[in-house]
């Protein structure tokens, strides 16, 4: 009777388990810049698949199959000059919450002091999902992140290509 | 009692490893993040995407250079520093890796500054490739990680343009043993 009960409650909460775990893995980045896209001190803005071809730099000629592959891509860019310094660790921290670290995988971490620029990525088998790069500075952070169904090969290349200065002067406009 | 404790140190033993394969990176995550102190990971992941992307010739040298890298960990003081800062970090770094495992492959000296390879090996192979500076301008550490060829990485620093990469052309010149 005893082994039965426990049997039971395993298979009780076995579901609870399984479902934080999902829950954890759909807790995104995409969640966090929904939240704060229109919080003071945030800048977000969004490039749709079929703009991606305006920033990205048009001298290379196989574009347009790795173009196509792009879902996505966002940028939020965080200035907390003017906020208190809990405040913006408030936020840091929230954003690193929602980068789980399970699901991604560090490709390379640059470190100089304080400020930090991390390269992530999203595997699932043979394909990327998503490329994530974070920079975290002391009073700012800035995450760019690229979705879409991209070999390997295709998401070096575009990473490489994305012209960072038209994306900032657009974003001025 | 006797086979018990012959037992507990036995089941202990792989810590033991574990814990002398991190001694490089405590340092690194030590000064990592610190005002002052650059510091750069490529890991073992970003090694294995550029093994499979890394078909163009150019990059050949490099894909063969990296293929076998788990990972490079490079550790920088920004500033120049003075003298005896440097020479602690470069005294810290060597006190931090036991003589038994890393082995010295060549000492260079430089007027104040020294420059120290050091490899460990497992088996045939080398397992890890460490090279640290200090005592002069500069206090550098760098580790390299994975199945290790010298003469590979002595073109190392022509592939990936990172400051400090550049002194690792001195080990060109050594005899293979």
């Amino acid at each position: 009777m005893k082994t039965i009960k426990t049997f039971v409650i395993l298979l009780m909460i076995t579901p609870l388990l399984t479902t934080q775990v999902f829950a954890k893995a759909d807790r995104s980045f995409g969640d966090f810049y929904h939240k704060y896209a229109e919080t003071d001190g945030f800048i977000t803005f969004s490039i749709p698949a079929s703009l991606v071809g305006f920033f990205v730099d048009k001298e290379e000629a196989d574009f347009h199959d790795l173009l196509s592959q792009v879902k996505q891509i966002r940028f939020m860019i965080y200035d907390g000059e003017d906020h208190k310094p809990a405040r913006r660790n408030a936020y840091l921290k929230e954003l690193k919450q929602s980068i789980p670290a399970s699901g991604y995988e560090d490709l390379m971490i640059i470190k100089d002091g304080c400020d930090e620029v991390r390269f992530k990525i999203r595997e699932n088998r043979k394909t990327i999902n998503e490329l994530l790069m974070v920079i975290t500075a002391e009073e700012s952070f800035v995450v760019m992140s690229i979705k879409g169904s991209l070999d390997q090969k295709q998401m070096k290349k575009l990473s490489e290509s994305i012209d960072i200065q038209k994306v900032k002067q657009s974003n001025r406009q | 009692m006797k086979k018990i404790l012959f037992v507990y140190v036995i089941a202990l033993l792989p810590l033991f490893s574990i814990a002398q394969r991190s001694s490089i990176e405590e340092i690194f995550n030590k000064y990592s993040g610190q005002d002052g102190y650059t510091s750069v990971l490529i890991t073992e992941y970003m090694f294995n995407l550029f093994a499979k992307i890394a078909n163009e010739s150019e990059d050949k040298e490099f894909k063969e250079i990296t293929s076998q890298l788990k990972s490079i960990r490079i550790l920088t003081a920004d500033e120049p520093v003075g003298t005896k800062q440097n020479r602690s970090f470069y005294e810290e770094v060597l006190a931090a890796l036991p003589k038994s495992l890393y082995k010295d492959l060549m000492i260079v000296k430089d007027g104040d500054e020294e420059i120290k390879f050091l490899i460990r090996e497992e088996g045939q192979k080398i397992s890890e490739f460490v090279m640290v500076i200090g005592g002069g301008e500069e206090a550098v550490l760098i580790s390299l990680h994975g199945d290790i060829d010298l003469e590979t990485i002595s073109k190392l620093s022509n592939s990936m343009n990172i400051q400090g990469l550049e002194h690792l052309e001195k080990v060109d010149s050594l005899d293979k043993q």
